[in-house]
């Protein structure tokens, strides 16, 4: 497949993942650029080696997301606070026809970076925890610590048997 | 409906928030002569003639096929094609003496990431063109500069021949295998 083919596929989709992934959408137009500008140099290397050169660039915009936020952390705080000041407050009255999504959303802004990247994986593209741990590069074991603290943190009660004992042992680490 | 589903519906609805997709195309092909070796079709394969100038590694890895093989066309470019590490070597012997800026390198797990090296800006340069098992590429390139064909290890991967456009000189002696680039972290 010629990159120009791959862009007209997969910018689209590509740019949706990376929205939720950085909450940020004009933080996720940086990094799929980012991202696609170094693809497009390495595109021969890439379609040459890669069993799959559209998970590969997913996992690279998983990556970028996450070396992105450790490099620009102030410039992403900024962004984040701004959307959240247009979202409204996270505690906000239901009574005021708050829409519960937005709710969540706010909640899922302030998670730590490698959780809210597991979240993503599992909850938008519906990964399991050996394709997460595979983007994240981590154990599976890992990635269920990462998923049942952000639930956590999001106050969601998973139905996923594997979500509460990973929470119940790390809750008995402590 | 449950939290959960609420979480995969609030992430399908911000998904939705997505922009910017027509700046990114716009800064793809502002790139495009940094990069645009991908999209390139320069070089019309009907115009490639070859004039019997042809240098092929011989049996010395089994089975009785070459390894490798360097063969000049008529219209100047050269088509390479490498099918096992070991012939490196002997390629680029042949290279050197077709005077093309051109260096076949292993991809290998310990060489250090090519990202952050000097890739030449200009669009003077004529970019590969792989057909198949091969590549052909045009002796335009930058003076300062060569372009890299990197030679995998690994069997059954796409062509095992990929290339990459003109990179400062001098020129590394390997490249990173993105299977094993920690930058990608792609699983093994």
């Amino acid at each position: 497949m010629e990159f120009d083919d791959f862009v007209a596929d997969r910018l689209d989709p590509l740019l949706r993942y990376a929205t939720v992934l950085c909450y940020d959408p004009h933080l996720a137009k940086d990094v799929v650029q980012e991202v696609l500008l170094r693809a497009q140099q390495q595109w021969p290397r890439i379609t040459a080696t890669a069993d799959s050169p559209s998970a590969y660039v997913k996992r690279m915009v998983t990556n970028e997301f996450l070396s992105w936020r450790r490099r620009a952390a102030n410039r992403e705080v900024g962004a984040s606070l701004r959307t959240l000041d247009e979202l409204g407050p996270p505690t906000a009255d239901r009574t005021r026809h708050y829409d519960e999504r937005e709710d969540m959303l706010a909640r899922l802004a302030v998670l730590p970076r490698r959780q809210r990247a597991a979240l993503v994986l599992r909850y938008y593209e519906g990964c399991d925890d050996a394709e997460i741990a595979a983007v994240l590069g981590c154990r599976p074991g890992t990635v269920r610590s990462l998923v049942s603290r952000g639930l956590a943190t999001l106050r969601i009660r998973s139905h996923s048997p594997a979500d509460e004992n990973s929470l119940s042992l790390t809750k008995e680490g402590h | 409906m449950t939290e959960e589903n609420v979480l995969r519906d609030s992430l399908a609805l911000h998904a939705e928030r997505r922009q910017g997709g027509q700046e990114v195309l716009a800064a793809l092909k502002n790139a495009e002569p940094v990069r645009g070796r991908g999209r390139t079709g320069l070089i019309a394969a009907g115009a490639l003639v070859a004039t019997g100038v042809v240098v092929a590694g011989s049996a010395l890895w089994g089975g009785g096929s070459a390894a490798y093989a360097v063969t000049r066309n008529a219209d100047g470019t050269v088509t390479v094609s490498i099918e096992d590490v070991a012939a490196i070597g002997p390629a680029n012997e042949e290279l050197r003496e077709f005077g093309l800026r051109v260096k076949a390198v292993p991809m290998t797990a310990d060489c250090p990431s090519l990202s952050g090296a000097g890739s030449y800006r200009g669009s003077d340069w004529v970019a590969p063109n792989r057909t198949g098992n091969s590549v052909t590429l045009s002796p335009r390139i930058p003076e300062g500069y060569t372009v890299l064909l990197a030679v995998s290890r690994h069997p059954n991967r796409g062509s095992g021949l990929g290339y990459t456009g003109p990179v400062k000189d001098p020129a590394p002696s390997c490249l990173l295998d993105p299977a094993d680039d920690p930058e990608y972290r792609t699983p093994r």
